[in-house]
């Protein structure tokens, strides 16, 4: 398979989006480097949360400790496991942490309730294997295959959608570090090289994933990725994720800050399930994450400047965020409804960037 | 940072040692960092005096830190009390006293302790600096709640700073603590030895939080006012003695300190505000009482007040530091991690938590925590390091509500319990002693703060009884010490059926300084406890109940309750007394209820051997009868509660009978209710519920109920009345109206002769009347009411409109909407709205 052109790629690997990022660190890294990392601890933390010395942007906001915690749990001998709700940029966080310790953030194991056993370690070139029998030609790699052998750190996203006995599979890979290959004959094994390791992302509560054993939670540390709970952060956040994406695609539009701000208030307060003031409000069961505000807010933009008049107003977010609500619960619907009709429609008498949210709402809720 | 600040805060570190032979040390309370600092800067300049920050007036308490039998954790514990104006106008009382409660605590790696016990084997003079406690305790006016207890030692000054939050920003700390442990707690003990340097990095970093307070705040919260006062202190012993005097305080004084004292005006002996003399543990000035005690204290206590006053958290963690200090270890924070992981790792196993952790996780979370702290650049793993490695390794799932539990259990694992202890001669009020002896007598254990879940055999132990009312007198003072969970109520008279009682009690500082509180009542538990009983009785004068024999009644089950025996003739001479004078009949009723349950309780409330509570229980049935006719009198709108007595007698009767049948004589109540029945005067409720009450227990036939009844219901009864005997006889025997037709009948005529406008009017008191019965009693009621009106069984009752739908209705508004459109339409609107009749 021959690698994208990356000009033209939707989305480019963090080692190739912040490649320049990567080399200055590299140079400037002083402190020892585990055996297999491209960088020292240090410089991974700094490549993450940020460097201004040598101008390395902060990638991951909220939480820098668990940053530290990641980071040494993968020296270890230990998986990294991150949970959290959905969009809390725990498959952000891992991509990279991979991209900075191994410079390779594509070695990943996509986990579905169709992930078998081959995904996982290998399988065959089936014409080669009839033509010459087992060799080490006809056997494909699974990325955690080429992660062991070239010790890397492998990603195995979504890990709880696999079936119990698909991740059980994972068990004596994780404590032994080898992998046997039984059909190259008796003593074929893939010993994992130093440098190797995991980071699984999980969702734990969501509909359709399965439990963990307990067997192999004890081969993780956890790690739990909490949504940003700071108004001003998360409104910087969504204004420079939407900013980038719309010159990524081209598109004018201006975005004024309140109407983000309006945005994220109102995502977090159907996420906590309280108000700003400190109302108890019924929360809702859909995803309300910063990833979500920033789709929300780019799906807005691209209205305005297509439909209106280029100004993002708080009417395009209105009639976007049905999108992101109405997904399969009619619970939020009513939820939702409640809400724009009391906490906002109140708001609305007092400012009118709030009276227009609820105008909107209104005609394209009912 | 302006440079004019860094440079002059780098001038006045030059300053800091030496300027006229003083030293200072700034210090963070509680820090054993500094504490070994402090101890190698005392041990090499030998001073002539050490002076420490703490309120001048305790200098009498400094000889007690030094007792070799002093063992930390310990606190000096300060109250004072004024007089204030009362602000209830109606309190006969121009004042009330208000009471202030601070603590000054001391574990074995405070600097001031190191201070105090180093600097006094050297030969140093002590002396305490600061504002007299006195003086400081009441200009804290805007302070929330009076009576809070407060530590002397705040360090808010570090949380609220701009400028470390920014630098635990960058540098990736959750907050300050961590931040200060970075930079101070995590230096390698040899470092310490260069005292100079690391206090003169102390002084540059308690500088730097300085910097965001207005000199208007800090006058208004005391500090420079404190200031000052530490100042002239220290010009004062430096004209008085020859020699090093070093300075012991908190870091956030020292630049003030060091900038003004050579100037200051030193403080003498007349403006000294609290003179030695008094060596009893008094010191009084004018309108304040104020006293001051050494006391015990405990590590939880230290957390809890640390939590707010933002000392450094988590003491057994600390201590333990301390200890490898103590003990020259090379590396002692990996041992201190190491150690605090696997004991943790013991503490889970032995809590059969879900999420016990094994040995092989205690491993990886110690290299977990080394090499976080390698990343953050820390000496040794340090605090925040092991909370994150236990974090990382022991939670295997997210970090939710569920794991609430686990972070509980973290937090008071590593604040410990530890209790410490004081000499004999520390002078704790006798009152503590008092209760010290009485709950190892119970044994309970002194030297551990955790709570204690206690199952006591009330009926068949007599040591669990003893123990029982020590609890439930620590309880009425509330002391703290001990809170009921479960067992027999004998004030309530609730659940006597239960043979234990549960208790959940630990021996705290708390209680130490709940006592100290109390001291001024008496000398023993006991004599506080019968003080406050006094107080009460004598109150029950003040509240108008000075004869009420059921608050006496309850003022003697409270003195079995707490072992308050040796006052028991007294009470039932008072009890007996009342009894004879209680004009009330509800308070002679209660108190016989109550009597009762004292009765039947007497064996675990020790009364066997008082043949007054029998006699008294003899007397209480003839003094309530007395008492009785006077119920006939009540208005309307004391019926229901006459009503509820009479039950309540009724009750009584039949509980004093089960006890002792011949002096019960049920037959005086029941010609007295024959009376009430039969008299036309009498309030129509309370005839109601007396005519119920003699059919029930069998002394009316169903000729005589139903007699009164149409009495009562005939033609010509006034409607009000009527219904007013109903509901007598319904609370008194609900059942009555489904067994008794003539009562049902009675009722029927009765209803049946009122018009609209009547019936509406009694509906309410007829709903509350009907409220007696079950809901099967009411459908059955319902279904005889219609045969009454020769309906069938079930068949009246079933005329409900099941069949019309909302739609149906819907469907008939738009239709009579669509009608008056086409009447407005042909201009007939006034047909709508009925004049086209007129």
């Amino acid at each position: 398979m021959t690698p994208s052109i990356p000009s033209q790629a939707v989305r480019l690997a963090p080692e190739q989006r912040y490649a320049d990022e990567l080399e200055r660190l590299s140079k400037a890294d002083k402190d020892t480097r585990p055996p297999g990392w491209k960088l020292s601890p240090r410089a991974v933390r700094g490549f993450i949360l940020g460097d201004d010395a040598i101008k390395v942007s902060r990638k991951f906001y909220g939480d820098d400790p668990l940053v530290d915690r990641a980071v040494v749990t993968l020296m270890g001998n230990q998986g990294l496991m991150l949970v959290g709700e959905p969009g809390t940029a725990k498959s952000m966080l891992s991509e990279l942490l991979a991209a900075a310790i191994s410079g390779d953030s594509g070695l990943t194991v996509q986990g579905t309730a169709g992930t078998t056993e081959d995904h996982i370690k290998y399988s065959w070139n089936y014409a080669l294997l009839l033509a010459e029998g087992p060799s080490q030609r006809a056997l494909v790699p699974s990325p955690l295959y080429q992660a062991m052998r070239a010790g890397k750190i492998v990603r195995f996203e979504e890990i709880t959608r696999c079936p119990p006995e698909i991740q059980d599979v994972m068990i004596s890979l994780m404590s032994d570090k080898q992998l046997m290959i039984p059909e190259l004959g008796d003593d074929a094994r893939l010993f994992a090289q130093r440098g190797f390791n995991i980071i699984a992302t999980a969702n734990l509560r969501d509909r359709g994933v399965h439990e963990m054993s307990s067997a192999l939670k004890r081969r993780f540390n956890f790690e739990t990725v909490k949504p940003i709970r700071d108004h001003q952060f998360e409104v910087d956040l969504v204004m420079a994720q939407v900013e980038r994406e719309l010159a990524g695609s081209q598109t004018q539009a201006v975005v004024p800050r309140d109407v983000v701000s309006l945005l994220v208030t109102t995502f977090q307060e159907l996420r906590a399930g309280q108000t700003q003031e400190g109302t108890a409000i019924k929360g809702l069961d859909a995803v309300m994450s910063t990833a979500e505000a920033v789709n929300v807010a780019y799906a807005a933009a691209l209205q305005a400047s297509h439909f209106g008049n280029g100004k993002l107003s708080a009417r395009e977010i209105a009639s976007q965020m049905q999108g992101v609500i109405l997904k399969d619960n009619q619970d939020d619907a009513k939820r939702a409804r409640h809400y724009f009709d009391t906490v906002v429609r109140e708001r609305g008498k007092r400012d009118a960037q709030w009276k227009e949210f609820h105008d909107a709402a209104r005609t394209s809720w009912q | 940072m302006p440079p004019a600040t860094v440079d002059s805060v780098a001038a006045a570190r030059e300053r800091l040692f030496g300027q006229q032979d003083v030293y200072f040390a700034p210090i963070r309370h509680h820090s054993p960092a500094c504490a070994l600092a402090l101890r190698h800067m005392l041990r090499e300049l030998k001073p002539a005096a050490v002076l420490i920050e703490g309120p001048d007036d305790l200098d009498r308490l400094l000889p007690l830190l030094q007792d070799p039998r002093t063992k930390a954790p310990v606190a000096w514990l300060c109250q004072t009390t004024r007089q204030i104006p009362n602000e209830d106008p109606e309190a006969d009382e121009k004042t009330r006293p208000e009471t202030r409660t601070s603590f000054f605590p001391f574990c074995e790696y405070s600097p001031e302790w190191i201070a105090v016990r180093e600097g006094g084997a050297l030969g140093a003079q002590l002396a305490l600096i600061d504002l007299a406690w006195s003086d400081k305790a009441w200009q804290r006016t805007h302070d929330e709640t009076p009576d809070n207890a407060r530590s002397l030692m705040e360090e808010r000054y570090f949380a609220h700073s701009r400028y470390l939050n920014a630098m635990a920003k960058r540098l990736g700390c959750i907050d300050h603590h961590e931040l200060w442990d970075r930079l101070f707690e995590l230096r390698d003990p040899a470092l310490l030895a260069d005292w100079r340097a690391f206090f003169a990095d102390v002084f540059s970093w308690c500088a730097m939080a300085r910097l965001d307070y207005e000199p208007e705040v800090l006058e208004t919260e005391l500090s420079l006012p404190r200031e000052r006062r530490m100042a002239a202190h220290i010009r004062a012993w430096r004209d008085k003695v020859t020699g090093p005097i070093i300075v012991v305080s908190g870091g956030f004084h020292t630049p003030e300190l060091l900038a003004s004292w050579p100037s200051a005006k030193p403080v003498t002996g007349k403006n000294k505000a609290a003179p030695d003399k008094s060596a009893a543990g008094k010191t009084a000035t004018a309108g304040n009482d104020t006293q001051a005690w050494l006391i015990r204290y405990s590590f939880d206590r230290l957390d809890a007040l640390n939590g707010y006053a933002s000392g450094m958290p988590s003491p057994a963690y600390y201590q333990n530091v301390w200890d490898q200090f103590e003990r020259n270890q090379p590396d002692p924070f990996t041992i201190v991690a190491l150690d605090s992981l696997t004991r943790f790792a013991q503490h889970t196993r032995a809590q059969d938590l879900t999420d016990a952790a094994s040995t092989a996780l205690v491993q990886a979370a110690t290299l977990q925590a080394m090499r976080l702290a390698t990343l953050r650049g820390n000496a040794g793993p340090g605090r925040q390091d092991v909370l994150d490695a236990i974090r990382s390794c022991f939670v295997k799932g997210a970090i939710d509500e569920g794991t609430r539990g686990l972070t509980n259990d973290l937090r008071q694992f590593l604040g410990g319990s530890r209790i410490g202890d004081i000499p004999p001669t520390a002078g704790s009020p006798p009152l503590v002693e008092d209760a010290r002896r009485r709950a190892r007598n119970v044994g309970m254990r002194l030297d551990d703060s955790t709570p204690r879940v206690a199952r006591l055999d009330l009926y068949r132990e007599s040591a669990h009884r003893e123990r029982s009312r020590y609890f439930h007198a620590m309880a009425y003072l509330d002391a703290g010490l001990a809170t009921w969970l479960a067992g027999p109520d004998f004030l309530g008279g609730s659940r006597l059926n239960l043979l234990f009682e549960e208790w959940r009690a630990a021996w705290s500082p708390i209680v130490e300084a709940r006592l100290i509180e109390l001291a001024a009542d008496g000398a023993t538990i006991e004599a506080v406890c019968m003080a406050r009983l006094r107080r009460e009785e004598e109150a029950l004068g003040e509240q108008g109940k000075a004869r009420s024999a059921s608050a006496a009644v309850m003022l003697l089950v409270r003195a079995c309750l707490i072992g308050l025996h040796a006052r028991l003739p007294q009470l039932l001479r008072m009890l007996s007394a009342h009894l004879d004078e209680d004009a009330s009949f509800a308070s002679v009723v209660d108190c016989g209820h109550r009597l009762v349950t004292l009765w039947r309780g007497r064996e675990p409330l020790g009364v066997q051997q008082h043949p007054q509570v029998y006699e008294l229980l003899q007397r209480v049935w003839p003094a309530a009868l007395f008492l009785l006719p006077n119920l006939a009198l009540c208005d309307e709108a004391g019926e229901t509660d006459a009503v509820k007595r009479l039950l309540s007698l009724r009750e009584l009767g039949r509980l004093l009978a089960s006890l002792d049948s011949t002096h019960t004589d049920l037959s005086l109540l029941h010609a007295q209710l024959t009376r009430f029945a039969s008299h036309a005067q009498v309030a129509p409720a309370v005839c109601g519920a007396a005519a119920a009450m003699l059919f029930l227990d069998g002394v009316w036939s169903d000729i005589e109920l139903e007699t009164i009844v149409r009495q009562r219901f005939g033609p010509g009864a006034q409607a009000r009345e009527a219904v007013r005997f109903l509901h007598g006889v319904m609370t008194a025997g609900p059942e009555l109206l489904l067994r008794l037709p003539a009562l049902l009948a009675g009722m029927d005529s009765l209803i049946r002769e009122w018009d609209d406008q009547a019936f509406i009017a009694h509906l309410p008191d007829l709903r509350q009347t009907f409220t007696q019965l079950r809901p099967q009693d009411t459908a059955d009621l319902a279904n005889r009411v219609a045969a009454l009106h020769g309906a069938g069984e079930g068949e009246a009752l079933l005329e409900m409109h099941y069949e019309t739908s909302e739609h149906d209705l819907l469907e008939g508004v738009r239709l009579q909407q669509a009608l008056a459109d086409a009447l407005r339409k042909d201009g007939l609107e006034r047909w709508l709205s009925g004049e086209a009749h007129a």
